[in-house]
């Protein structure tokens, strides 16, 4: 399994399901968005996947960078399963959800298992590799 | 409520006022317990961030309606007024909020146009150069050019449309300007023509009389300083007609009524028939004439022979003008460029000694009314339309001509060189026309006829008898179409030369009666009347020839002889063709 690490994330692709973890404390700026959509579209190597995206890391976002996540992040993502906890992460992405509309369906759970079962329908079973 | 806690809440109700007084860059920090009071700082936090960013957005954009000259709409989709520009309230004096649909300020015909458009505008997105009239509060129409264009949002749904209309009030007026300006310059130019059809028959009707009765007199042995004296007359005359020739003849170009006949015809007769004269008149000045024709020109060519010598008529004309010593060469030369399997080309040349022309002058002296300089005209005469008549005959014969000064050859004088694209006989059918030259010493009709000339003027009266007793025929003079009607129930004659313009009853009108009571000899118009047109008449009502005054007996007998001939092959009667 091969898995990818930066100072904002790491990411990792298992059982047809990309992984994306937040660093604790993480502050996205526009840069950082880019860096991170770069990276992953990098891992995936031109395969579609659904995304568990555990979002409870994060600190802070600039608009500039919600605005490229939703257009630009969206690339090769069938669905997205976030994870919030806080009462903060979950405004943040209530509010991306609402302001930002991004362009593959996301949802949000409080629980990772509700994340995974939800993205289950997307897995495309052909390209499921023994973990 | 603990004093913390407390505080907390200040700090977010400071940062609401902030915001709302629009200092949007206003921030206070959070906690680091993430907590719902934290939530609702993130929550205010990222709401300041979009509304400041669509504050820019908006103001930005405002910044440009406001520079915008042009009526700016933004729409919704079912074209209900959402904003609109300065220009907008300024053109059709409506207030800013006044206005709720488009439909409002657009006349009905605009208003179904671009409906109209709606499902072609939606698959395109974007339409340009569209016309609509919009119509202000006080009733004026705004004539306008449009485009229109769909709005998307952010998720790149449809969101609106924009319209934007340019005033287009002085671009319709010019257009109108210049629809009357040209229709008032077709008409000054129909008037011109009009006036020099009747003009050209006014003159050429007494030039005509002075023509017809020099060639009396000069036949009537006149001693030589009455010769001397008609010569000059008949000269004069001449000179005269080419002039009122070469003015009509422009009349055609600028109308394009001017067209090439396709007659098959020996060029080399023809053009050393046409050439020989020169060798004489150049004589009288003191000056060489020389031509040649390339013997591998074809004897037999297909074109229009009298619009070849209209053009060496000008040229050698002109050279003869502008040359008082040395010499004038006319060369005809087949032309290396071959390029068109049913034609052949021929190149032209005539070459004087002359005064020449200056380099800068050497395009000018083709347009109308030009010559080199005033003092040419002062000191040369002439109208200057010669070579303008002679580059549009090229033209139309699909040539080239040029001038070049002083000749490459000789260092002095003028060439100007030219090329005819004629056709090859195997190419063009039978031979139908084929001038023969006429020996002006042998005019005398070979059968004795009896001509019945109808012609109001006396004096043209006079020399169409004197001309025709000459040749040999009996004559019979009638002065009006009616009398020449009553004049043929009683008499058989062999032809009649009829006059156009004449009182109580005009030529065409006579020929129709004419044709009506079975009359079958040839009628010939004798007719002062020069344009096509005119010719055309005269065959519509069902005469034979047309022959244009002035004429000269030599015109005069090949016409009269022509019809004589082919009386004896076909004693039945005349064909239109003759």
């Amino acid at each position: 399994m091969q898995r990818t690490e930066n100072e904002f994330a790491e990411f990792w692709i298992e059982e047809g399901i990309l992984y994306f973890i937040y660093k604790h404390g993480s502050i996205i700026l526009l840069d950082a968005a880019k860096k991170i959509v770069a990276e992953r579209l990098k891992l995936q190597n031109g395969v579609s996947y659904p995304v568990f995206c555990d979002l409870r890391g994060i600190r802070d976002s600039e608009k500039a960078a919600r605005d490229y996540l939703a257009r630009e992040g969206s690339e090769l993502v069938k669905a997205v399963g976030a994870l919030v906890e806080s009462p903060v992460t979950k405004v943040m992405l209530n509010f991306y959800m609402k302001i930002d509309r991004p362009r593959t369906p996301t949802q949000m759970f409080t629980t990772k298992e509700d994340a995974l079962l939800y993205l289950q329908a997307y897995i495309d079973r052909d390209i499921v590799q023994a973990p | 409520m603990n004093s913390d806690l407390k505080a907390r809440i200040e700090e977010i109700t400071q940062m609401i006022y902030e915001y709302a007084s629009g200092n949007l860059d206003y921030q206070i920090s959070r906690s680091d317990k993430d907590d719902e009071l934290d939530a609702i700082i993130v929550g205010i936090t990222m709401l300041g961030e979009e509304l400041k960013a669509s504050t820019v957005s908006r103001d930005y954009m405002a910044s440009i309606y406001r520079g915008v000259v042009d009526m700016l709409f933004v729409l919704d989709p079912d074209f209900s007024i959402q904003s609109i520009n300065a220009a907008v309230t300024q053109q059709l004096e409506y207030g800013e909020n006044e206005l709720k649909a488009i439909s409002e300020v657009l006349t009905p015909e605009a208003l179904e146009h671009l409906t109209g458009l709606r499902s072609e505008l939606d698959e395109r997105t974007q339409m340009n150069a569209i016309e609509l009239i919009f119509r202000s509060r006080s009733g004026a129409e705004i004539p306008t050019m449009c485009s229109v264009s769909i709005l998307f949002d952010k998720q790149q749904a449809k969101s609106g449309i924009l319209l934007i209309a340019k005033d287009i009030t002085r671009q319709k007026e010019a257009e109108m300007e210049l629809r009357l300006a040209k229709e008032f310059a077709e008409a000054a130019n129909r008037a011109k023509s009009r006036f020099l059809a009747n003009m050209s028959h006014e003159i050429r009707t007494p030039l005509n009389g002075i023509l017809g009765l020099t060639e009396i007199l000069l036949a009537e042995s006149p001693n030589s300083k009455q010769k001397e004296y008609l010569e000059i007359i008949r000269n004069s005359g001449h000179n005269l007609t080419k002039v009122l020739n070469d003015i009509l003849d422009l009349s055609k170009i600028e109308t394009g009524k001017l067209t090439m006949e396709e007659i098959v015809f020996n060029f080399k007769e023809v053009m050393r028939s046409n050439l020989n004269p020169y060798v004489f008149l150049a004589k009288q000045k003191g000056i060489a004439f020389t031509y040649s024709i390339d013997e591998s020109i074809p004897d037999t060519l297909v074109g229009d022979p009298l619009r070849i010598n209209q053009i060496l008529v000008n040229l050698i004309g002109n050279a003869l003008k502008f040359t008082d010593s040395g010499e004038i060469r006319v060369n005809f030369l087949r032309s290396e460029v071959q390029d068109d399997e049913e034609a052949f080309v021929i190149d032209g040349s005539v070459t004087d000694s002359g005064i020449g022309i200056p380099k800068d002058k050497l395009d000018v002296v083709f347009k109308s009314f030009t010559q080199a300089d005033d003092s040419t005209t002062r000191k040369y005469g002439g109208t200057g339309l010669g070579l303008t008549i002679v580059r549009s005959l090229v033209d139309l014969m699909r040539g080239t001509i040029k001038a070049v000064s002083p000749s490459e050859d000789t260092g002095r004088g003028t060439v100007f060189y030219f090329t005819l694209r004629l056709k090859t006989p195997q190419f063009f059918g039978s031979l139908n026309h084929v001038i023969e030259p006429v020996d002006t010493e042998l005019m005398k009709f070979h059968k004795s006829i009896h001509v019945l000339v109808v012609d109001d003027n006396s004096v043209n009266q006079l020399v169409a008898k004197r001309l025709l007793q000459k040749f040999g025929a009996e004559v019979t003079l009638a002065e009006n179409g009616q009398e020449a009607i009553e004049l043929i129930g009683r008499n058989d004659f062999d032809m009649i030369l009829m006059d156009i313009q004449m009182p109580v009853l005009d030529g065409y009108k006579a020929s129709e009666a004419l044709r009506k009571l079975k009359y079958t000899k040839p009628i010939i118009a004798l007719s002062a009347n020069a344009f096509t047109e005119h010719v055309s008449k005269s065959f519509d009502s069902g005469m034979n020839a047309h022959l244009q005054k002035p004429f000269n007996p030599k015109q005069l007998f090949q016409v009269v002889t022509q019809f004589i001939e082919e009386d004896a092959e076909n004693s039945n009667g005349m064909t239109k063709e003759g």
